[in-house]
């Protein structure tokens, strides 16, 4: 299997706080893969033992078939860091170029780089704009364009969307998807269900340690223990067993829905029993 | 990798240009306002502790102050994290952000120098302006390796920042800096040894007047450099 990622039996821990316990995910090339957990759950730390900010305890972590901690490795690596912001006093362009020049891009080459990547993430008209001066939409893209100006094999996602509204969260959607479809590995971490749902192939539902992992489909279907009814008469939704379904639906008068729970429902359920 | 420093260092002299009228007013116009306002209250055998002594409260102002401050800062913002991304260790990172304020520090030394020379509080040639540059360096690279060790072990950006202020001016007011060493009363020597300003104050002086021993000062205070960036690493921050 072509792995872009591979991390097996990952552990860390902050003094006596046990932050990542046998944590091991994989995500391939040409893969979107989310992490979903709520706020603490380990995802950040993770993830920085992906691009070596933080080192192992113990366990393997493994990008493009090699030490993450390598030169290497790192210049094929693109990152948004969580909560992260562009630098004020440098215009969306300079601010671009540089990601790509400290990378060991030459400056012709970047120059090259930065205005197909700014062509690309729609930012022509914010061009010589100081980063000071931009929404946060505007911001978190020029964040994305800063890690992706290199053209790298693998990205990863730290909470890129938290913050944003509406529109500029299914604006920055449609640039992964697109990355996605240029055949690059896409690790996200998000606690957005929503989001994971739309974007991913495969999701990890993850809180310390993981658990469980599937597509966002396969997840719905394997842990739906019931379905929800809803009595469009009554204006009330009930939790209903498979086995209890008939009984109850022939009992109904009026309208009425039958649908499995939402990705939210199944992800709220395991991560409240883990 | 010194390529990618250089446009690092490249990437902050352009930013430095929205901050040109703070860096020039505390690295030049500020130093400068210093020695001349206080050479009107010391005595001549006492002058070169003036004019050394501000270098070195220059020297600790834009590098151990200024590298905490600002790697805090880029930490909490996430900078750090995509620089280390990027392959870029946080000392190089250090270096690079700090890079504008250590040169108008070192600019700022032979400033203070020349305007002393002109007050006619002391007198120094072509050798001795070189052995200062040698300690001005080494004190840079010590006070910068400081606040990197300082923002490695302190997480919250707000703590570091005053205790990087407290520690800058501390250590140029509170260790020998504009006073000779052996004006220390003896029970509080060992603590004035821990502080590592005594040792580039110490370097800086003894440059200026080409004694030998600015050699052994500089080494102590390279080594004490060399320790902070050990910590640093070990603190996760390398």
């Amino acid at each position: 299997m072509d792995y872009a990622i591979q991390v097996k039996d990952l552990n860390k821990s902050y003094g006596n706080n046990q932050a990542l316990v046998n944590i091991s995910l994989s995500v391939r090339r040409g893969e979107l893969v989310s992490l979903l957990g709520p706020n603490g759950a380990g995802k950040t730390t993770l993830v920085k033992h992906l691009y070596c900010e933080l080192k192992p305890e113990a366990g393997n972590v493994s990008v493009l078939g090699g030490n993450p901690c390598r030169s290497k490795i790192k210049r094929m690596l693109g990152v948004v860091p969580q909560e992260s912001e562009p630098y004020d006093d440098l215009s969306v362009f300079e601010n671009i170029y540089y990601a790509a020049r400290i990378r060991g891009v030459s400056r012709r080459e970047a120059k090259i780089y930065t205005e197909e990547t700014i062509e690309s993430l729609d930012l022509r008209e914010y061009r010589n704009k100081y980063v000071m001066d931009l929404s946060g939409g505007l911001k978190r893209r020029t964040l994305v364009g800063m890690a992706i100006v290199h053209k790298p094999e693998v990205l990863i996602l730290d909470e890129p969307t938290t913050g944003l509204d509406p529109l500029a969260r299914r604006q920055l959607w449609d640039i992964l998807k697109s990355l996605k479809k240029e055949g690059r590995a896409i690790l996200l971490t998000t606690h957005y269900v929503e989001e994971a749902e739309v974007l991913s192939d495969r999701v990890y539902f993850i809180n310390k340690k993981i658990i469980s992992e599937g597509t966002p489909s396969d997840l719905r279907t394997r842990f739906s223990y019931y379905y929800e009814v809803i009595d469009y008469t009554s204006g009330k939704a009930y939790k209903v067993k498979e086995e209890e379904l008939k009984e109850f639906i022939s009992k109904l008068n009026g309208k009425f829905e039958v649908r499995i729970p939402s990705l939210e429902d199944v992800y709220i359920e395991m991560i409240s029993h883990a | 990798m010194l390529k990618e420093l250089s446009s690092l260092i490249e990437m902050f002299l352009k930013e430095s240009r929205a901050w040109f009228i703070a860096i020039f007013f505390y690295a030049i116009v500020f130093p400068l306002a210093i020695v001349f306002g206080f050479s009107f209250v010391v005595s001549k055998n006492l002058a070169i502790f003036l004019v050394s002594g501000t270098i070195t409260f220059q020297v600790a102002i834009t590098s151990l102050t200024s590298v905490a401050q600002s790697l805090g800062m880029d930490r909490d913002r996430g900078r750090l994290s995509f620089m280390i991304s990027a392959g870029i260790p946080a000392w190089g990172y250090a270096i690079a952000s700090s890079f504008v304020n250590n040169l108008m520090g070192i600019v700022s030394g032979y400033m203070i120098l020349a305007v002393a020379s002109f007050l006619r509080l002391i007198t120094i040639n072509y050798v001795e302006g070189l052995f200062l540059l040698v300690s001005l360096i080494i004190g840079t690279y010590t006070g910068s390796m400081f606040g990197l060790a300082m923002t490695a072990k302190i997480r919250n950006w707000r703590l570091l920042s005053q205790l990087a202020l407290v520690f800058g001016f501390g250590f140029s007011f509170f260790a020998p800096v504009y006073f000779p060493l052996s004006y220390i009363p003896k029970y509080l020597i060992p603590l004035v040894y821990l502080e590592p300003t005594t040792y580039i104050s110490q370097a800086i002086r003894l440059s200026m007047v080409a004694n030998p021993s600015f050699i052994l000062w500089n080494l102590y205070a390279l080594l004490y450099g060399m320790i902070f960036m050990v910590l640093a690493n070990k603190w996760g921050l390398s």
